[in-house]
């Protein structure tokens, strides 16, 4: 009975020794909240476990990686439920605002210290999630932390749009060079010359977005309608979008080409644009060297980029990807984060990993090292890269064995930002203040025909004309001047 | 309780014994009752009644602590502004026209939707064949069960300005097309049709559901009387039939300053073209606040939009006590 009751001690001890060992294993885990348009990836969850068995032996970190829409983001934040890193730009859970209100960590102290090779990997861009916030100290005293509030997921950070056109089309059949930049009016041509021999078509079909990034002649400073243009001799003056003229330029062109044919009439209120519509122009924001529009067995043809806006730089290209941590998380878990992002940066083969998906089944290498995606990776595993990490340490994509990629491509699109001039205003935030109300009333009045504007169905001229007198005649000279006046103070204060 | 043990006059439909019991005691009855009536209430509780402190958004500018949760968001960390939060719904000058719009669609939904199911129920219910009356009864009540999204591209189909059946006929006739999602004449009449042939089927049921539930020996009478079908209709099913009447009279009031959102964003498919002619409140506060997530602004709107429906809800039934002390709600 003795020898029983010892073995059974013995067993106990040993069982406990064991838990504990087990537990002081235990890799951390980080809940992840990142960006999607639609679903999650069908294999999402199976490249993440793989992903983990990695993180968890190389840095004892793993992740719950969940795939959440704009909306579903915003509710959940604001029920309070609880995450460790999250997905947040200029244009999805904005960063600077968020950063401002204090809901990120600040990780400029534990950078150098803990993830030095993140921090070179970044370097110099980390001026993209640096935000001077107001807090409060332990006795409740205001006090302005100068800071780094996420980490930048590198890719394009320039504003550089393309128009995407047919190149079997314009070069095969109609022997003629697109070529690298053009001007947009210049497009006239192409669409006219789809027009004349597919007389049913339109070359330029597209949704009530408009085309993708036409707009981006200007910084956006309050809502849709109080901008900086780039190309401007006052780059510090806040004006009415229709003083911009290379916007208005080129609504002013889409009316033309809507009354002539090339647009489709029902535009203003079409909702998507599939890939099945061989349309043959398309626009989209990328950089010099992108093959990521060049396949033809996806578009049915093959594609040639011209650029028809940039290269420019500001605050808000810069900021095109970041993944910040919770103000609330604990220091632990901090590193941990950090930790983890320094490992997508340093390791290849783990960030293509969560990048494109698994080896042989959702992609595989070409014979310049660039990724091909397999057709189960493009249905089952297929994305925005930087949602996951960083672009530039993940492998350039290729269209096919045929359109390769340069592996070296981001060498060579970094070395322009490096000499890039990037807007003045970069990293100013219009407090609203009490003019909330008023911003959000003068946005709906803005908007309330922008499909038709930007898709080219009504004149602009009058548009602009009707819109301005409207939104002037509720108060909109003092919101600019209110807007203007931050802003000289905030220029004032660099 | 069997129906032989039922006494016939209305309002003493429980046995003298249950009646005349002592309020104080807890019987076994009351437990079988309270069982019932438990889901009910547990559901009303936590749906109805507990997330109504979200009221609480109309008076508060919302802001977050990220180390607090949600309530203590709300009632702690959220500053309160009075009725600043109203203000925004009337800064727009257009909200008269959406105010309007909201209104005058929803009377009109509100006078089809009592005349035209009431009619079409009594039509039926006069029909000989009842396979017939099978057929016209599902048959109206299909459209019920499709979503306004589904509905919306059926009426895409119809109208698209190049590739829609309208018109092709009219370029077929040698007219020329009309670009329907820009021009806002045809649109009342057409959100009206569409409201119409959506929801009728479905408050015919109820009327339907009544007429066949009045006592067939009257109409016996009135026959053997030499009543036509008409005189039928006007002195017996029309006012056997008013306090249903009254009671969904009553509540569609309480909705008139809300709008089914699907028929006015989606149907439109949220053309600016169109805009001055259907959007309604809802639509308006969810194109306003879309970009903003402002809490404050919306819950501000649905309250105002509820109270008014509550205190309209209130004087109709008082105003129908009034005609017809009988028919109220309450």
């Amino acid at each position: 009975m003795k020898k029983l009751v010892s073995l059974a001690l013995v067993l106990a001890m040993l069982l406990c020794v064991g838990v504990s060992v087990a537990s002081a294993e235990e890799p951390i885990k980080l809940i992840w909240w990142t960006s999607t348009m639609g679903d999650a990836p069908i294999d999402a969850q199976k490249v993440v476990d793989a992903a983990n068995k990695i993180s968890a032996e190389k840095i004892g970190v793993v992740v719950d990686l969940q795939f959440k829409t704009s909306d579903q983001l915003v509710m959940d934040f604001d029920a309070g439920e609880y995450y460790d890193m999250v997905f947040t730009c200029d244009w999805y859970n904005d960063f600077d605002t968020n950063a401002a209100e204090g809901l990120y960590y600040n990780v400029e102290p534990l950078l150098k210290e803990h993830a030095p090779a993140l921090y070179d990997a970044v370097d110099p861009w980390w001026k993209a999630a640096q935000l001077e916030v107001t807090m409060e100290d332990e006795d409740g005293e205001e006090i302005v932390v100068d800071g780094i509030w996420g980490i930048p997921a590198l890719k394009d950070l320039g504003i550089q749009v393309f128009f995407r056109l047919n190149q079997d089309f314009y070069e095969g059949e109609l022997g003629w060079t697109i070529p690298e930049t053009m001007e947009f009016a210049d497009l006239e041509k192409y669409l006219k010359a789809w027009k004349d021999v597919h007389p049913n078509e339109y070359p330029l079909h597209m949704t009530k977005s408009g085309l993708s990034g036409f707009w981006q002649e200007h910084q956006e400073i309050v809502g849709d309608y109080l901008v900086i243009p780039y190309k401007t001799d006052e780059p510090t003056k806040v004006v009415p979008i229709w003083e911009n003229p290379y916007y208005v330029e080129k609504v002013r062109c889409l009316h033309k080409w809507y009354e002539l044919g090339y647009i489709n009439p029902d535009a203003a209120i079409n909702e998507s644009l599939p890939m099945e519509l061989r349309t043959p122009v398309r626009s989209g924001t990328a950089w010099n060297g992108y093959k990521g529009w060049s396949d033809p067995s996806v578009y049915g043809f093959n594609v040639k980029l011209s650029q028809y806006i940039g290269p420019y730089m500001s605050r808000a290209s810069m900021q095109g990807a970041l993944h910040a941590i919770n103000a609330a998380a604990t220091e632990e878990k901090a590193i941990a984060a950090l930790k983890y992002f320094e490992l997508l940066y340093t390791d290849t083969a783990f960030r293509d990993l969560l990048a494109y998906g698994i080896e042989g089944e959702h992609f595989t290498y070409a014979s310049n090292g660039t990724v091909i995606r397999t057709a189960l990776g493009s249905e089952n595993y297929s994305f925005d890269t930087y949602v996951t990490g960083p672009v530039i340490s993940a492998s350039v994509r290729s269209a096919n064995e045929t359109v390769l990629g340069d592996p070296n491509q981001w060498d060579v699109v970094y070395e322009q930002y490096e000499k890039a001039v990037i807007a003045p205003v970069s990293g100013f935030r219009y407090d609203k203040g009490d003019y909330a109300d008023l911003c959000t009333v003068l946005q709906d009045i803005y908007m309330e025909k922008y499909s038709e504007l930007c898709t080219g169905t009504l004149d602009p001229d009058e548009y602009f004309a009707t819109v301005s007198a409207k939104m002037y005649e509720l108060g909109l000279q003092d919101v600019i001047d209110d807007v203007q006046a931050q802003l000289d103070e905030y220029m004032a204060s660099k | 309780m069997s129906l032989k043990r039922m006494p016939a006059e209305r309002g003493n439909i429980f046995p003298e014994s249950y009646r005349r019991r002592d309020k104080k005691r807890f019987s076994a009855d009351d437990v079988e009752l309270i069982g019932i009536s438990l889901p009910t209430v547990i559901w009303y509780l936590a749906f109805c009644y507990v997330p109504m402190f979200g009221i609480v958004f109309a008076f508060k500018s919302w802001s977050r602590d990220p180390k607090q949760g949600f309530l203590y968001n709300l009632f702690v960390e959220s500053e309160w502004v009075g009725f600043g939060n109203f203000k925004f719904l009337f800064l727009n000058p257009k909200i008269w026209n959406y105010i309007g719009n909201t209104l005058t669609y929803n009377i009109i939904f509100l006078l089809i939707g009592i005349t035209f199911p009431v009619a079409l129920a009594i039509a039926i219910s006069y029909m000989y064949s009842s396979k017939l009356r099978k057929v016209c009864q599902t048959a109206t009540f299909l459209p019920h069960f499709l979503s306004w999204v589904v509905i919306s591209y059926f009426v895409y189909a119809f109208l698209s300005t190049d590739r829609g059946l309208i018109n092709n006929m009219i370029l077929n006739a040698g007219g020329t097309p009309i670009k329907w999602y820009q021009d806002t004449k045809p649109w009342p009449y057409i959100l009206i049709f569409l409201n119409t042939w959506k929801t009728f089927g479905y408050s015919m049921v109820v009327y339907m559901a009544s007429i066949t539930g009045f006592d067939q020996s009257m109409y016996e009478s009135a026959v053997i009387d030499g009543a036509t079908i008409w005189q039928q209709i006007k002195g017996i099913t029309l006012p056997l039939l008013r306090p249903i009447l009254s009671i969904m009279f009553i509540l569609n009031v309480g909705n008139i300053f809300s709008s089914d959102f699907g028929l006015f964003y989606h149907v439109t498919r949220n053309s600016g073209s169109l805009a001055q002619a259907t959007t309604t409140i809802d639509v308006y506060v969810y194109k306003a606040l879309m970009e903003d997530n402002n809490y404050g602004y919306s819950s501000a709107t649905s309250l105002l939009q509820n109270t008014i429906g509550c205190i309209l809800i209130i004087i109709t039934n008082m105003a129908v006590k009034k005609i017809d002390p009988n028919s109220g709600l309450f």
